[in-house]
């Protein structure tokens, strides 16, 4: 097999292709997990307002 | 006093509120180690490995392309190991285990395909083949997204879950094939980067690898294993919250 000329172009999109697909999953977790538990804590305070009534 | 076992027996397939604090910093290490483990495999993996010399830096690709393959491949395994404790327990925790697992496998297997992709430019001077490695690979992907899409199309809960469980089980089948597709077919150009190959000839791509190649790979896999079940637990974690949101909306328009 013939040596290939200069590669790094194509190992830096490599790495870039990783960081950018793992920190787009991270972002969608922690956003989600803060979405979910600032609804929760507002439906839990409905609810409580609720049972006094 | 039916009711109230009822309500009793609901709450006790419901997620707890609240994680033990033990659970909790357990959880906490693992992210930490997971971050660490992060910066150690991309160190090995762009400056402790030399550099190939045939292929040149874009065989530094290969760290990640194998490891995110083990890391979706171990996600994968949890969707059938969550599978098989639901059908045999009928508790909605495995379910969300299960699901929470194909969202965060489908990610890291897309990585595998788009460093693959990346890496073949160069080497085979084509961004995909109509290899039997790469077209499985895609096979692989589409029963994954199916299993997504198609979850959301059942309403009733308890049906979705069975159907999901027996679903997750079958679709690895298509992770084991993609594992020994390269092993087994002789029509293949994917080279078998650890161990034997039966085309090794024909073969395009194949590293030379050293020892500090293979601990920089060996470190790699190991790491994208814990990054698949740290994600999975974080996962898990949202999936609970998302079922207590559930069970309080549904409770608030009960009254």
């Amino acid at each position: 097999m013939p040596v290939t000329p200069n590669t790094d172009a194509y190992a830096i999109l490599g790495y870039a292709v990783v960081i950018i697909i793992l920190a787009a999953l991270v972002a969608y977790l922690v956003w989600k997990q803060r979405k979910l538990t600032s609804e929760r804590a507002e439906l839990e305070q409905l609810e409580r307002e609720s049972k006094q009534k | 006093m039916a009711v109230a076992s009822m309500d009793a027996a609901i709450q006790h397939k419901l997620p707890k509120l609240d994680y033990a604090v033990s659970r909790s910093r357990i959880l906490n290490v693992l992210t930490w180690l997971t971050g660490l483990g992060f910066v150690v495999t991309l160190f090995l993996a762009l400056f402790y490995a030399g550099t190939d010399v045939t292929q040149g830096n874009v065989q530094r690709v290969f760290y990640m392309h194998v490891g995110s393959f083990s890391g979706g491949a171990t996600a994968f395994f949890v969707t059938v190991i969550a599978g098989i404790a639901y059908l045999r327990t009928r508790d909605p925790k495995w379910d969300r285990l299960a699901v929470s697992s194909v969202e965060v496998g489908f990610p890291l297997m897309l990585i595998t395909l788009a460093t693959g992709s990346v890496w073949a430019r160069p080497i085979w001077n084509t961004w995909w083949t109509g290899d039997p490695r790469l077209n499985s690979m895609a096979v692989m992907m589409l029963l994954y997204a199916a299993y997504l899409t198609l979850r959301g199309a059942i309403d009733d809960p308890e049906r979705r879950a069975r159907f999901a469980s027996v679903y997750g089980i079958l679709a690895f089948i298509s992770v084991y094939y993609v594992f020994i597709v390269i092993r087994t077919r002789s029509d293949t150009l994917h080279p078998v980067v650890i161990g034997d190959s039966p085309v090794e000839s024909s073969a395009e791509g194949k590293p030379n690898l050293d020892v500090a190649m293979i601990i920089t790979m060996s470190v790699a896999s190991a790491w994208w294993m814990l990054a698949a079940i740290t994600l999975l637990w974080h996962r898990v974690r949202t999936e609970n919250i998302a079922e207590h949101v559930r069970s309080i909306k549904a409770r608030l328009l009960d009254q």
